[in-house]
């Protein structure tokens, strides 16, 4: 795939017609485990195995951190609910009339999804990608949404040349206040105690987002401030301070927008006080099906609109 | 001049190679139940419980995740289930003999986090009319080919660690 050097910007709307593969292969949250493999494969074939065994316990060690969490969470359908949002969103005036939408739940599906040009044809598609995930030190919840409009012709040889000419990455993140002393471990069970009802509420919360981030960064108001210089600004919100240009504010959270052309992103945050109090307390209120209630600030009523 | 022409030999090979390693096709594989197997032995039951019904409860259908090149498609996990738990002493619906047992698997999968593999298998468990309760068997492992050979006993590790776990909880439950 390649791209030129300056992203241009798309049509209003994108395509009246326009077609859209929704990736949806994710089965549940996964964890952001960083590569350690650069580190490691700098002292040949013995660093590069001693860097993947690293990579190893450090995936267990997050696997097991996170089982509680998705325990929690095993009966919600995060794709159907994306699917839901992310329909709505694209039938807006800036981006299609029309959608023509493919869900791919595999990379198979993905191949089968995208038509392959004839001769001098110019084919186009919009691509959206959403992972749910949890940082590795368990102390941030996002879901990132990578959206790229690739364009795609025939080469004499036969093969299909995809061109992006579109590509941003909008992203929600929760993250939970630090305690000090608290480490990983003690961190999920933070997550963990919240319980199902809450965590499915921050899910919702992510999915709600980033969809409206995406038809908020198509609309008119939207496609004039991408183009504006953010260069310089930032912004305190409850008590962090974020760089780039804020789109949206509400009591609970902050849309912010860093980056320029390519590198252009858009930022959610919803900090979460979290539980404070005696871990082991409020897991055994999870498991008895009580959650807390006053751990995450209400979003019913308030979507900063 | 033979070694000049080995040589150009040679290169076209290793350009071939590289040139053929760069176009990645996806293998699709249909899971046989066949080749999911035990590894090790697995404890027995200590006491009677009857396997009403194996559900197949997926969201996401048979999609069964990646490793390496290959894509999974898991059309039948409840064999699987059935055969392992029987296997350990858990009796069939046909018996009239234990506590009543309905699983419903909601999910498995390959995923892959940087250079590990990590299979996971999750059930929910109704014993009786009791609190149902989730059971999830993983085993992360590094990955080194990533071939099917590889997948299927990663594979057969997360359903034997699934199930292992089930029958060390019913154990645990019997009076």
């Amino acid at each position: 795939m390649s791209h030129a050097a300056e992203m241009q910007p798309l049509p209003y709307p994108i395509e009246p017609n326009l077609p859209v593969v929704v990736i949806l292969n994710q089965q549940e949250m996964q964890v952001d485990v960083p590569d350690s493999s650069a580190v490691g494969s700098q002292f040949g074939l013995l660093g590069a195995l001693i860097s993947a065994a690293a990579d190893s316990a450090a995936t267990k060690n997050a696997e097991a951190r996170i089982a509680a969490i998705r325990n929690l969470m095993v009966d919600y359908h995060f794709n159907q609910k994306f699917e839901q949002a992310i329909r709505t969103s694209l039938a807006t005036p800036g981006i299609s009339n029309n959608p023509q939408i493919t869900i791919a739940r595999s990379t198979g599906e993905i191949a089968n999804s995208i038509a392959k040009p004839r001769p001098a044809e110019v084919l186009t598609n919009l691509q959206i990608t959403p992972r749910y995930s949890i940082s590795n030190n368990f102390e941030t919840v996002s879901l990132t949404m990578t959206v790229q409009y690739l364009s795609s012709i025939l080469k004499p040889n036969g093969k299909v040349k995809q061109n992006i000419v579109f590509s941003r990455i909008y992203k929600f993140n929760i993250p939970m206040d630090p305690i000090k002393g608290s480490l990983a471990t003690e961190d999920s069970n933070r997550w963990a105690a919240l319980g199902s009802e809450q965590l499915i509420v921050l899910a919702d919360q992510s999915i709600k987002q980033v969809t409206d981030m995406l038809a908020f960064d198509f609309s008119t108001e939207g496609r004039a401030l991408s183009v504006q210089s953010n260069k310089g600004m930032n912004v305190t919100f409850k008590g962090k301070t974020y760089s780039g240009r804020v789109l949206r504010q509400t009591d609970d959270f902050i849309w912010v927008q860093s980056g320029k052309n390519w590198l252009q992103v858009i930022n959610g945050y919803q900090p979460i006080t979290g539980i404070p109090a005696d871990v082991n307390t409020k897991s055994e209120k999870v498991e008895n099906g009580n959650s807390p209630a006053t751990a995450v600030p209400t979003t019913e009523g308030n979507d900063g609109k | 001049m033979v070694n000049k022409n080995a040589s150009k030999l040679l290169a076209a090979c290793v350009l071939c190679f590289l040139i053929s390693a760069c176009a990645t096709t996806i293998n699709h594989v249909d899971v046989s139940n066949d080749k999911i197997k035990n590894q090790k032995t697995m404890a027995s039951l200590t006491c009677h419980y009857r396997l009403l019904a194996v559900n197949d409860k997926r969201q996401s259908g048979d999609n069964a995740g990646l490793l390496g090149l290959n894509e999974f498609s898991f059309a039948n996990p409840e064999d699987v289930v059935k055969a392992q738990l029987v296997a350990a002493g858990m009796h069939t619906a046909n018996d009239s003999l234990g506590s009543d047992v309905v699983i419903d698997i909601k999910h498995i999968y390959m995923s892959m986090n940087q250079s590990s593999k990590i299979p996971t298998v999750v059930y929910s468990v109704h014993v009786n009319d009791s609190k149902e309760f989730i059971i999830r068997g993983q085993a992360v492992s590094m990955i080194w080919n990533g071939n099917e050979k590889e997948a299927y006993n990663s594979f057969s590790a997360a359903f034997q660690s699934a199930n292992s776990q089930l029958v060390t909880k019913l154990n645990q439950l019997c009076k």
